[in-house]
């Protein structure tokens, strides 16, 4: 091997060192508000499976925890066999409540589906996917619904809908972003989500839903989305949900902070990813040219 | 990685069939190991590319990334141009393919491989358009 090979693995060794090193779960105490347990929630995260995720089921769960979430759900496209591994991982194993979830994915519009066992047929309209949603016990959240969507929700759909996404990474993109995701919440009564949409870019959990249940089960959990009892923080900090839980909400200033800021990264942070990036250049730059 | 992994053993398969159709009378005695390891040396500009995203991204903090993911996107036409030249030099000097013939091998091959990725990829949300 020679030597520029030798400094490439060793740069990667130092990256995975210290990012494992930096990596560590966030554990808080149970957090009660107005007699209800807060879980912070992502909702919408995809996996490796055929669903063009970067994290594999057990990836989501174990980062699930780095971000300090207490719930998530893992939302095939048009399949729930990821939501079922992770689930599984993570009573297993331990680790954040896994609502089994779907991304159910149509050419005008598409709804996530959490806390169902089976896949919903795409082809139905919005209404009745909800409807075969509620029958399993789960609860069903329109999925960015920006202005190029609203066409797929009528009445009916409006009416059946549990949530809808009020802050999703798009919004960073524009204010234009985020005042279609506020007219399309305001054209029925839904639970505010706030959810990563993760595939790899980005990060779980960079939008959280805060959800006020009766414990951290996944049936509790629907309960509370169903109950539209949820606080969300969108761009700039702004409060979404249940009035009156917003203002238990005020009271405890880190969970607006663990919404809406990254966290700065430290040295030892920093030390993973120039490892980690010199690494790999070098790998590349390394490999040897076949004759 | 795991999810991504289809690219490559599309790619492989790709020029599996390339080799054993389009180039079985340019091998020259080669072992198909050894070309199938050169020709996949030309996926270098993609790691090249793949490289300068991570730093980058490594750098941008997560509510940031939406312009940077937007750019990346549109760079990857320098990966792009530059894999596709490779692969024609490589069909030219390695196996000695005329310059029309090394452009439709490389034609044909994207032709292969990135079908079959993207049908895989986007297979479930293609199939939701076709109602299926």
């Amino acid at each position: 091997m020679t030597a520029r090979g030798v400094i490439a693995i060793g740069a990667l060794a130092i990256g995975i060192a210290a990012g494992t090193l930096i990596d560590r779960p966030i554990r808080r105490p149970p957090l009660m508000l107005g007699g209800y347990r807060v879980i912070a929630a992502d909702f919408h995260t995809h996996s490796s499976t055929r669903s063009g995720g970067g994290l594999t089921p057990w990836g989501l769960v174990l980062e699930a925890e780095r971000q300090g979430l207490d719930a998530i759900s893992i939302n095939g496209h048009q399949q729930v066999r990821d939501a079922k591994v992770g689930a599984w991982f993570s009573r297993t194993f331990g680790g954040p409540t896994v609502l089994v979830g779907q991304e159910i994915v149509a050419p005008t519009q598409h709804v996530i589906a959490i806390g169902i066992r089976s896949v919903v047929d795409p082809r139905l309209p919005v209404a009745e996917q909800a409807d075969a949603i509620h029958r399993q016990g789960g609860a069903a959240i329109a999925a960015h619904p920006i202005s190029r969507f609203w066409p797929g929700y009528d009445g009916d759909a409006l009416q059946k809908l549990d949530g809808a996404e009020i802050c999703h990474p798009i919004v960073y993109g524009g204010k234009k972003t985020q005042r279609e995701l506020e007219d399309f919440s305001a054209r029925g009564s839904f639970a505010a989500i706030g959810s990563s949409d993760a595939h790899g870019f980005g990060r779980i959990g960079v939008c959280r839903t805060y959800v006020f249940a009766r414990d951290d089960s996944p049936d509790a959990i629907v309960e509370a989305v169903r109950a539209r009892r949820t606080v969300v923080y969108g761009a700039g900090g702004n409060p979404y949900g249940d009035p009156a839980l917003i203002a238990l909400a005020a009271n405890v200033p880190g969970l607006k902070a663990a919404a809406t800021t990254d966290a700065p990264a430290g040295p030892i942070d920093w030390l993973s990813r120039i490892s980690g990036v010199i690494g790999l250049a070098l790998l590349v730059a390394n490999r040897r040219r076949p004759a | 990685m795991v999810s991504f992994a289809f690219v490559p053993v599309f790619e492989w398969l790709a020029f599996k069939v390339i080799w054993s159709t389009r180039l079985a009378p340019a091998r020259h005695g080669r072992q198909w190991s050894d070309a199938v390891e050169a020709f996949l040396d030309g996926n270098r500009p993609w790691l090249v590319w793949l490289v300068v995203a991570m730093a980058v991204f490594a750098v941008v903090p997560p509510r940031a990334v939406g312009p940077w993911v937007r750019l990346a996107a549109i760079s990857t036409i320098v990966p792009m141009a530059w894999s596709l030249r490779t692969d024609v030099r490589f069909f030219r000097s390695v196996l000695s393919r005329s310059a029309r013939a090394a452009i439709a091998d490389a034609l044909m091959f994207r032709a292969l491989a990135w079908t079959a990725g993207i049908a895989y990829f986007l297979g479930t949300a293609i199939g939701a358009r076709l109602g299926l």
